[in-house]
């Protein structure tokens, strides 16, 4: 029951990244079709593919952590005793959880001031605050991830 | 101390970081952070790393990025790989070296599609590393022909690394990928000609022709799939029919279109390459973010002035500093991933670029030309560590033997587009971007 339940949370996220992704290529497809058919864009297309983008970004940024696939430079490994590469390991995730956390407060900041200024896209006029759901969510869950590898330290 | 001085020490900073093993972004991130904060209010900082958040993970040009890596990861699903090793050996027919030529051949055509070094690499070692032992190959010449074709996919377009450059510096995609067509086919060439140099020397490194090999029309023409990617994507681009993302999409459109119905795609694999393709694309993107921040540091702490003032006081000519940079990328290479390094360093070596009044499009195609002869070169050459992955019976010293003439190859390109800027420069101009 555990592992269904892990399974899904940590497939979940890839899932939706992974339907945004799709809709973004679909609905730039359609608009193409549709503006060399002469019928028109698509309403609100370029807002819903930048959304689309925010979406398949931050929902798999969690995923992108717990797969360690971050560009790293590991030569290190080769250099160090083999005892210590766990805690440099460690040491990044620290680092990256710590900058996650930076980043949450900025971005939390400017959340807040979309939401208490009201502002909204300029086609579909969506409050601008949609587009913080995700990224505020995606970071935390990013850094949920690296704050249990600091004190897993394995992969 | 002055802001030059502290935005010098973030830039050793980044590089302490990154050799302890923190990844690029989380490097770029905090050294632009905490740069930032040694010259501006906090309050100014944390307004620029919110809006720069919202700015990378919402900018539409961006949304090119995982349409390509997607499209790369489907046409590598649906077998197209195997059809274009096939067709490539169909073209060089009973020639000497046919199978070492048409691997770098097919790889640059799949690199054309796939937009990654690595995934090309890793795709044609599967597809034409075992055949190329099967017809007795020397070890030296399959480890070199499959890591040195597999760098091609960073330079043809649609290429993921210069889409990366475009969207640090400010450029147009359109014109970087029009810019690296030609030193793409120039460097496909050469490497070709570097086969045939080690087949001179050394007649034995490669088997006997087979003779001529029956339905060589056929199986050249298994190759479509790819030319009508290629066509459609950057054809469509250049036309003035559609934009880079408009391309991408149709193109990511085509290629699970064709997989189904005439490759080996499943719907198994549609969901592997999407999921693939979305934690690429995270990964990547929080690269761009932190290289942006970095970048906005770097510029308010006036280093890239800073720099050109020493290079004058140093009496260095323009040229110079642009050798100095390449010797750079060409030993930190040995030692460091391409992408990461490129990244790491653009937001530094951009401006200073510009200021002394060379086309940035030119630098970039240079740049990933550099980072190139990175991938290939001992000790971290990671073509060659995705190749031993792969095929571990393979000598790593055989490998290392056989890259050289690649390199060299390389090199001669390097040299060529620093002499003839025009190598770059012109397709773009000639499309008016």
């Amino acid at each position: 029951m555990t592992v269904s339940v892990r399974t899904l949370v940590g497939a979940a996220p890839v899932a939706l990244a992974s339907l945004a992704t799709f809709l973004m290529a679909g609905i730039t497809l359609v608009d193409v079709i549709m503006r060399n058919l002469s019928l028109g864009a698509v309403p609100g297309a370029y807002e819903i593919a930048r959304f689309c983008l925010c979406v398949a970004i931050f929902a798999s940024l969690a995923e992108a952590t717990r797969r360690r696939a971050h560009i790293t430079i590991d030569i290190i490994d080769a250099v160090v005793p083999a005892a210590l590469v766990p805690w440099l390991k460690r040491l990044a995730a620290l680092a990256l959880s710590g900058f996650l956390a930076v980043l949450i407060h900025a971005g939390w900041i400017q959340a807040r001031d979309a939401m208490d200024f009201g502002d909204l896209t300029p086609d579909l006029r969506l409050p601008l605050i949609v587009f913080w759901g995700p990224v505020l969510v995606g970071l935390a869950a990013a850094a949920l991830v690296a704050m249990l590898q600091i004190f897993r330290g394995r992969s | 101390m002055t802001a030059a001085a502290i935005a010098g020490l973030a830039v050793l900073g980044v590089a302490f970081l990154l050799l302890i093993r923190v990844p690029v972004a989380v490097a770029l991130g905090l050294a632009g952070t905490v740069g930032y904060l040694a010259i501006a209010r906090p309050a100014a900082v944390l307004h620029v790393l919110g809006s720069t958040l919202l700015q990378v993970g919402t900018e539409y040009t961006l949304t090119v990025v995982p349409l390509f890596v997607m499209m790369g990861a489907v046409a590598m699903r649906a077998g197209m790989s195997q059809r274009l090793f096939s067709a490539s050996t169909a073209l060089f027919g009973p020639v000497r070296g046919a199978e070492s030529m048409a691997t770098v051949v097919a790889s640059g055509a799949f690199g054309a599609v796939a937009g990654s070094s690595l995934a090309t690499t890793a795709t044609m070692t599967r597809v034409a590393g075992p055949e190329l032992r099967r017809r007795g190959y020397r070890d030296s010449a399959v480890g070199g022909t499959l890591a040195a074709g597999g760098t091609l996919g960073i330079l043809i377009p649609p290429s993921v690394a210069l889409v990366l450059y475009a969207l640090i510096t400010g450029q147009s995609v359109a014109a970087l990928f029009a810019a690296g067509i030609l030193p793409g086919l120039l460097l496909t060439g050469l490497y070709v000609l570097a086969v045939l140099w080690g087949i001179w020397r050394d007649p034995s490194s490669v088997p006997t022709p087979e003779g001529m090999i029956g339905h060589r029309l056929l199986r050249i023409l298994r190759g479509w799939e790819v030319v009508l990617l290629f066509g459609v994507t950057i054809g469509g681009i250049y036309a003035g029919w559609f934009t880079p993302t408009e391309a991408a999409s149709i193109g990511l459109a085509l290629a699970i279109l064709t997989g189904f119905v005439v490759g080996d795609l499943t719907f198994a694999g549609l969901l592997s390459a999407m999921a693939e393709t979305v934690v690429t694309t995270a990964a990547l993107f929080f690269v761009v973010l932190a290289a942006t921040l970095f970048a906005y540091f770097i510029i308010q702490a006036k280093l890239p002035p800073a720099l050109i003032g020493f290079a004058d006081a140093m009496a260095f000519p323009p040229w110079a500093v642009i050798v100095a940079m390449i010797v750079f990328y060409l030993i930190a290479g040995c030692f460091l991933d391409g992408m990461g390094m490129m990244l790491a360093t653009v937001p530094v070596f951009y401006p200073v670029v510009t200021s002394l009044g060379y086309d940035p499009v030119w630098f970039g195609i240079l740049v990933v030309v550099a980072i190139e002869v990175g991938l290939i070169t001992p000790p971290v050459g990671m073509n060659i560590f995705v190749i031993r992955a792969q095929m571990s019976d393979l000598a790593l010293g055989a490998i290392y033997r056989g890259v050289v003439p690649f390199i060299l190859a390389q090199l001669v390109l390097l040299g060529l587009l620093v002499l003839l800027p025009g190598l770059a420069t012109a397709l773009p101009a000639w499309l008016a971007y």
